[in-house]
């Protein structure tokens, strides 16, 4: 009998291509790992099994002046509608107010001068929505993979991380336009974060409890794309390098470490699809899920 | 690795984008006062920026949250 090699989410090794069939069992997530050259083969504790639906690359910023840009459109002028955002990050570094994401300054999520609070201004409203306090202890939302929901159901704002609330805030005519303004992710009005982001999506309706739990998926990947169709559908689902239309900045296809072309809208490409400013990369470091 | 070089406002003209990480004179970042942005670059400096200072990622960061490039919260 043989004992693999252990290893955690957070501290997965690099390997490239001479390292095909290298197994490891994850402590953390009690995933059996095995790499096939290009990216991780991941069996769940469930037996379920991660390919098919691979997460092996993310956006990485280095917390100067970089970011993802999507085009300005009024698809993500929600006014006082519901919607829905999601997604994996790792910050590793921040500037004070460092964003998140950001429409001009009509809407935002970005820290609040601590590790621990973010923010989610929009017209009419700066109010901290979700301040990470599991246990009753402020912890800080650095250096580790968290998974993020903002969710707008009617009156009522939610901010999840991990799928566990830690903000709620009652809105009435608070709104979340930005005519005419660029979707930037990982930057806030110049305050920029380091670090990773993967598996963005973007909805125009609220989820409902059931979707948190499915997108979660307790930290395994989850195919948003195909899971959620016709009305259902998010307006945008980003995988960060994972699918097979993104692109370097060469408009090749995607390694480790290259400089991000077009990262494709998988739910509709050649819509909203996103593009880096400044120098974003891809990175399998540490693929969050 | 990344290498970081600061340069004066005034000299963004001489920057070609092609050598650097970012992607044009439009997005680049500059300091509070106006007067000095940076570059980013792999490998070799480029010809445009000999004896100018490096700076690693880390000291990148560092001076970029100094008071010279950091403000209050941003409206």
């Amino acid at each position: 009998m043989s004992t693999l090699t252990s290893t955690t989410s957070t501290t997965r090794p690099t390997l490239g291509a001479g390292d095909v069939g290298k197994s490891y069992f994850e402590t953390d997530s009690n995933k059996v790992l095995v790499w096939d050259g290009a990216g991780w083969n991941e069996w769940n504790p469930d037996l379920t099994l991660g390919p098919g639906f691979q997460n092996n690359l993310t956006a990485a910023l280095d917390g100067t002046n970089d970011y993802l840009s999507i085009p300005a459109s009024t698809d993500f002028d929600f006014g006082t509608g519901d919607f829905s955002f999601t997604f994996w990050m790792r910050v590793t570094s921040r500037e004070t107010y460092g964003g998140l994401f950001s429409r001009a300054s009509s809407y935002r999520l970005k820290f609040q001068a601590a590790d621990h609070i973010m923010n989610l201004a929009m017209t009419g409203l700066d109010s901290a929505i979700i301040t990470y306090n599991p246990g009753g202890t402020n912890t800080s939302l650095l250096n580790s993979w968290h998974h993020i929901m903002i969710v707008r159901n009617g009156t009522t704002l939610k901010g999840y991380v991990d799928n566990v609330e830690y903000g709620s805030q009652s809105l009435t005519t608070q709104s979340f336009s930005a005519s005419g303004s660029t979707f930037k992710w990982g930057d806030n009005l110049g305050q920029a974060i380091g670090g990773q982001l993967d598996e963005i999506a973007i909805f125009d309706r609220g989820l409902t409890s059931a979707e948190r739990i499915e997108i979660y998926n307790n930290g395994a990947s989850f195919d948003i794309g195909s899971s959620y169709t016709g009305a259902d559908a998010p307006l945008a689902f980003y995988r960060c390098g994972d699918d097979d239309d993104d692109t370097d900045s060469g408009g090749g296809s995607v390694d480790n470490g290259d400089t991000i072309g077009t990262i494709k809208n998988v739910v509709n490409p050649g819509t909203h699809d996103m593009s880096q400013v400044n120098g974003a990369t891809y990175s399998n470091a540490n693929s969050p899920v | 690795m990344r290498t970081y070089v600061i340069i004066d406002a005034s000299e963004v003209s001489s920057v070609d984008f092609d050598q650097v990480a970012e992607t044009s004179a439009d997005t680049i970042r500059y300091s509070l006062d106006g007067t000095k942005t940076f570059v980013k670059y792999e490998g070799t400096q480029p010809f445009f920026l000999l004896g100018k200072t490096e700076y690693s990622h880390e000291e990148i960061l560092s001076i970029l949250s100094g008071p010279e490039w950091s403000s209050e919260e941003p409206f």
